[in-house]
């Protein structure tokens, strides 16, 4: 089980990456949902990086990695509304 | 490196991507260029994946329809799931002074021929609890769809790459030679490819293609912001909820530039989807800020506001993601081109869908594979001819 | 004398008695004849010096360079182990040779809980955790001087004197889990109330929550998930597509895996968040329920 919160599991992701020639870690999350879950990513994205690596034949600090957007942690909607 | 191919198709979005697979389909050899490092970089992996039936009009309606009847066989078609959900859509108004605009709209869409009914508040309460206590009336339609974006998207590619397209990434376009009328070859950072015709599908990006032909693109990058929620139980019977300002301020620029409402300038008008995995994507806005596609705060803050009139529930829930992507928008009309030109011949524009590329995909990838390669199109396209600008320069 | 073999220190972190023999810190055998003297296991030349100052007798000398390796003078140490809870890498005991006939007395730096008693028999351990005999707790010494550090004496056989480092102690509780909260009155059943580093905890009043319909104490102010840990409750949720238990895993509110249920609300880090009035809690099934 690489993505936790998503349950997605190795096999799934070397399938995807396998089947669409995916380069970035970006474009697995979006194929295979691995990172989209509660923890974005925190958990998941240095196996993500490394499965790509291997699969690509790149190294990792080759990779581009995962886009980062805010907000850093989750935070109710409702605060939000509060914002300036 | 040198290439030669039938068709360069600029751009791998989900318009590029379409474009591609329905020449390939035809036996035409593609490649499409694409200057980031993977797929759905612009506004095809920044969108809710929504197709809204009841929000289109004439001329575009046509081709929407179209598109429904080819995404419902999709899946099937290209041997990959693009997620095809027959959500149906509600439209909903939280002002009575909309109650008007709602009746005229439930009267157009009937004499369209769209299924639509409309639902009193309180009714729509019992239905669907999670809809708020603002909510004055709807009007609820039962053809609208969702899709997975991305998955439409590297859908049409796979597909594609299958029947033998090129594509080439990290490779933006530099320089297009072209001789007597015609364009002879693309130049990109890496490669020369001849070619027969250029399709440019490069998005809210368009018009720097057509500069380099000494072309003004009518179109400019319109940034629509979204939040993404932690995932909550499914709606009962409700999924895909729009905010009846659609049918009035949202895409009316003159009204925007005279109201004095924040939430209005900024154009934040309720568009909530509730995707199979649970999260809601909470949008969305429209404003000119470039190429920038970064979050503010401020659009944040009234889309959240919006939302909890919509489903009052939501305020309690996690926002765990925000982000933004450029709308390809065609400030001349707000329509899409779809286009060949006078001059070079072997030009074809397919952009200025704004936010209904998702919905027009599949039907713009067939109509512009079919002026490319034959003589007439299925559906009549004059609407979107690049002919329509007359006095730009 | 019983030795033991390894692989080595570059290559599992266990030193072999020829790379111990060849260091400084490490006494003659004639010496440890003549009654309690330090031995000093330190092999990586790294910048650390405590040792130095911490010895009342002048007996360890690192000298000018800080990197250096420290040099026991045998004559000078008098085993009084002030040195032994000074090391930061625990490098540093205290061997008695000729405690008595049979067995000899091994005293070394315990940063564990719970602490042994006096006089109880423990599993007496080598460097790599592994146990090689009985032995019995003879003095335990923890005071202030020593931050925090406690140094435990054994004695054991004479022949591991050069073996065995340390000790393991039979843990208290089942290491069966269950999901019930059993013993829900015991509030202090795996609260660490006297932390070997934070030192002495002070837990807010003790109150009720309920978790799954059951009440548990919980102290207010402690994260919610120290409560369900108290009470052993180890499963917090149930995955949404393969329906998998989870629990506590990270700890530090990033990996989603310990949210429940919180008064209605769903996806709430029970790791991150703490108990505040009678909250009712419970165990999140995929997405949870709406309000």
């Amino acid at each position: 089980m690489i993505c936790r919160c998503e349950e997605i599991t190795e096999q799934e992701i070397r399938d995807a990456i396998r089947k669409f020639d995916l380069r970035t870690v970006d474009e697995v999350k979006r194929l295979t949902r691995a990172g989209m879950g509660l923890c974005q990513g925190r958990t998941c994205t240095p196996l993500l990086t490394k499965i790509i690596a291997e699969e690509t034949n790149k190294k990792v600090s080759e990779l581009l990695p995962l886009s980062k957007r805010p907000p850093v942690r989750p935070i109710k909607i409702e605060f939000l509304t509060t914002e300036e | 490196m040198n290439k030669i191919v039938d068709v360069v198709v600029v751009g791998g979005g989900v318009i590029g991507c379409s474009v591609a697979y329905c020449l390939a389909k035809k036996g035409v050899r593609v490649i499409v260029v694409e200057k980031k490092e993977g797929l759905s970089f612009g506004a095809s992996g920044a969108n809710q994946g929504g197709c809204p039936l009841q929000l289109f009009e004439s001329p575009v309606l046509e081709l929407a329809r179209e598109s429904l009847k080819l995404y419902k066989n999709l899946s099937e078609e290209i041997g990959y799931d693009i997620e095809y959900e027959n959500v149906g859509s509600l439209v909903c108004s939280v002002d009575e002074k909309q109650f008007s605009d709602m009746k005229k709209h439930v009267q157009n869409k009937r004499r369209e021929g769209i299924n639509v009914r409309l639902i009193e508040g309180h009714q729509l309460r019992k239905l669907e609890p999670t809809l708020g206590e603002d909510i004055v009336v709807g009007v609820e339609e039962w053809d609208s769809w969702m899709v997975n974006p991305f998955k439409v998207n590297y859908g049409f590619a796979y597909a594609a790459r299958k029947l033998g397209t090129e594509f080439l990434f990290s490779s933006q376009v530099k320089k297009i030679e072209t001789d007597k009328e015609r364009i002879a070859s693309v130049i990109t950072d890496r490669e020369k490819i001849k070619t027969n015709f250029l399709v440019n599908a490069a998005g809210a990006w368009a018009p720097e293609i057509g500069k380099m032909l000494g072309l003004t693109i009518p179109v400019r990058a319109r940034r629509g912001q979204i939040i993404v929620t932690e995932p909550v139980p499914l709606n009962e019977r409700w999924r895909y909820i729009l905010d009846a300002d659609y049918l009035t301020t949202a895409f009316d620029l003159a009204a925007v530039e005279k109201s004095k409402d924040p939430r209005i300038k900024l154009g934040v008008a309720g568009s909530y989807i509730q995707e199979k995995s649970g999260n809601w994507t909470i949008g969305s806005s429209r404003d000119f800020a470039g190429y920038n596609n970064r979050v503010t705060m401020q659009t944040l803050k009234y889309i959240a506001k919006r939302v909890i009139k919509f489903v009052p529930r939501l305020k309690d829930i996690s926002c765990i993601r925000t982000f933004a992507g450029l709308r390809p928008f065609c400030y001349i009309d707000g329509l899409p081109i779809l286009s060949k030109i006078n001059n070079p011949q072997n030009f074809v524009i397919a952009t200025g869908h704004a936010g209904e590329g998702m919905t027009l995909a599949p039907i713009t990838g067939k109509l512009i594979s079919e002026l490319i390669t034959e003589s007439r199109t299925s559906l009549s396209i004059d609407a979107f001819s690049f002919s329509r600008f007359k006095n730009i320069t | 004398m019983k030795l033991w073999t390894s692989k080595g220190s570059a290559a599992e972190g266990i030193p072999t008695p020829d790379e111990l023999k060849k260091t400084p810190g490490w006494p003659s055998l004639e010496r440890l004849q003549g009654g309690p003297v330090a031995i000093i296991e330190c092999i990586e030349e790294i910048p650390c010096d405590p040792c130095e100052s911490a010895c009342p007798a002048g007996a360890i000398k690192i000298g000018s360079s800080v990197t250096n390796l420290p040099v026991l003078d045998e004559d000078k140490c008098t085993g009084c182990g002030l040195c032994i809870s000074s090391c930061p890498g625990l490098a540093i005991f205290v061997l008695h040779l000729n405690y008595t006939n049979g067995s000899a007395l091994v005293s070394f730096p315990f940063e564990f809980v719970p602490l042994p008693k006096v006089g109880e028999e423990v599993a007496a351990v080598d460097r790599e955790g592994k146990e090689v005999c009985r032995g019995k707790v003879i003095k335990i010494l923890n005071k202030r001087k020593q931050n925090r550090t406690p140094v435990v004496s054994i004695s054991i056989p004479k022949k591991y004197v050069l073996v065995v480092r340390g000790i393991s102690v039979n843990k208290n509780g089942s290491s069966k889990q269950n999901n019930s909260p059993k013993g829900g009155n015991n509030e202090n059943k795996m609260r660490v109330l006297d932390h070997p580093i934070l030192g002495r905890q002070s837990p807010g009043k003790t109150l009720n929550i309920t978790v799954d319909g059951k009440k548990i104490k919980a102290r207010e102010g402690e994260m919610i998930i120290a409560a369900l840990l108290n009470a052993g409750i180890r499963i917090n949720r149930f995955t949404s597509k393969y329906k998998e238990p989870r629990g506590f895993f990270c700890g530090i509110g990033q990996c989603t895996d310990c949210i429940m249920t919180v008064s209605g609300i769903p996806n709430v880090r029970t790791c991150v968040t703490p108990v505040e009035g009678e909250m009712v809690i419970e165990t999140q099934y995929g997405r949870g329920e709406w309000g």
